[in-house]
């Protein structure tokens, strides 16, 4: 037990010194999809959209990061979007096809930069549309979290099932209503059928297969944990070896150290590796409210 | 004798060696100069493509500003006949200050707020602007590396040697600086 709280500490530690040593002038590192700097959104709400967006990289390739800082020091959105989307490489490398959903709460301005990748199905108008019908009427109430919740909905959208949902034809709102209507409807008749279905058969064991694959989805996130753990312990050693090396005077750069820093962002954030390397190349739209 | 003869071949070779390889350095920058030149250019295209519709679409609710549409027209036309480089770049930043003015003219007339071809458009044109920035930003940051490697010893003999000049950076007029701002606020 004192083994894993030294554990904790010394990455923190390994991990604070390398990463002010690594981007001193720089944006903080990503420690996952969703990166509340600012502090404006509920820990509920970053969970969810964490899942939903780790989600939606592992099915689609997009990777959609939200980022909310505290301060642009004075500089515009759109040379702090692309400077972070830079460092981060949201994306993956060979497609460029990141989003980063950027939120200045104290400048009250936003941003949703566009990869390259990406540019030709969520274009500058629908992003800009995004921004006016979507989020930033919910921001105006101050509702950050159902904000940033259906504005990365929206971009999902755009991005797969429904490129055209955003173009610039006034926004029906009874349709939209219709919509989430038809789905609500689709999901609830799939269930009594499912439901009525294993109850009808005479074999005993299709719930059986039903339970089994709802158990291993969550196993899968159990997994994670795991892994996670399993990432500490991993770099506790090299952090030590890091120590090690620092005390001795050895160089401690990324590649003579054995890789101290790329594991040490296996264990936080549970599982998350980084982004792809993608890039952008300033495409997307600002907003403020 | 041998060994004079060795220690000369050896200085030779390694010479030889530093010289392809700052050569092929220089090659390699000045590739990645032009290839960012051409991403400037797609850039500057991708805008010009987008004026007419922008234009027709409010052209109707201002007809008393006619000076700009002119304008407008007038820098196009300039730029579809520069050949050069910098020819290009002056006719750009033509363009460049007669679209702020046009973007302000339109924040003042509040029926084109509500408009949504326009405000796609503004959009389209307001990403398109700061798509030049970054894509300049990118090729004066290669310029700059360039131009400082053909300054530096020892690169510069190598510079020298293969004729490597240093390259102009794109510097914008100081009114188009910036991309204009477009603030569409939905108030």
């Amino acid at each position: 037990m004192k083994k894993l709280i030294a554990a904790v500490i010394l990455t923190v530690v390994s991990l604070t010194v390398l990463a002010t040593g690594l981007f001193a002038a720089g944006y903080p590192t990503p420690t996952g999809f969703v990166n509340d700097f600012a502090n404006i959104l509920s820990q509920e709400t970053k969970n969810q959209l964490d899942a939903t967006l780790t989600d939606f990289s592992t099915q689609t390739g997009y990777e959609i990061a939200v980022a909310t800082l505290d301060s642009l020091n004075n500089d515009t959105i759109e040379n702090v979007a692309v400077e972070l989307f830079e460092q981060w490489g949201i994306g993956k490398k060979d497609k460029d096809n990141g989003i980063l959903l950027l939120i200045a709460p104290n400048e009250r301005q936003l941003r949703i930069e566009v990869g390259y990748g990406a540019e030709a199905v969520l274009t500058d108008s629908r992003a800009g549309n995004i921004i006016r019908t979507v989020i930033t009427p919910l921001f105006k109430q101050n509702d950050y979290d159902n904000g940033v919740i259906k504005g990365v909905e929206a971009i999902k959208a755009v991005l797969t099932s429904d490129p055209t949902a955003y173009d610039e034809t006034p926004t029906d709102t009874d349709s939209n209503l219709k919509r989430s209507f038809d789905t609500f409807v689709f999901v609830a008749i799939l269930l009594i059928y499912l439901s009525a279905f294993l109850a009808r058969s005479k074999r005993w064991w299709p719930g059986g297969v039903l339970g089994a694959i709802l158990g291993f989805f969550a196993a899968a996130a159990a997994g994670a944990v795991v892994l996670g753990l399993l990432g500490l312990l991993l770099d506790y050693f090299l952090s030590k070896n890091y120590k090690k090396r620092k005390t001795l005077g050895l160089p401690t750069s990324f590649f003579r150290s054995m890789g101290g820093f790329s594991s040490g962002s296996h264990s936080s954030g549970g599982g998350f590796g980084g982004f792809g390397g993608g890039s952008s190349g300033g495409g997307g739209a600002s907003g403020s409210w | 004798m041998k060994k004079t003869l060795l220690i000369i071949a050896g200085i030779a070779l390694v010479i030889g060696l530093y010289l392809s390889s700052g050569y092929n350095q220089f090659v390699t920058k000045t590739q990645n100069i032009d290839g960012q030149w051409a991403q400037v250019e797609t850039q500057y295209q991708r805008r010009f493509d987008l004026i007419p519709n922008l234009v027709n679409s409010v052209k109707g609710f201002f007809e008393q500003e006619q000076d700009v549409f002119g304008a407008i027209a007038q820098a196009r036309q300039n730029y579809a006949g520069a050949q050069s480089t910098d020819e290009k770049a002056e006719a750009a930043t033509q363009v460049e200050s007669a679209l702020s003015r046009l973007l302000v003219i339109v924040e003042n007339y509040p029926q084109l707020q509500s408009n949504q071809t326009v405000l796609g458009l503004m959009d389209e044109l307001a990403g398109t602007e700061n798509r030049i920035s970054v894509e300049r930003k990118r090729y004066n940051d290669l310029v700059r590396d360039y131009n400082t490697l053909v300054q530096r010893f020892p690169s510069n003999i190598v510079a020298k040697l293969f004729n490597f000049d240093v390259r102009a950076f794109f510097e914008a007029t100081e009114a188009a600086q910036e991309a204009p701002q477009v603030v569409l606020s939905t108030k």
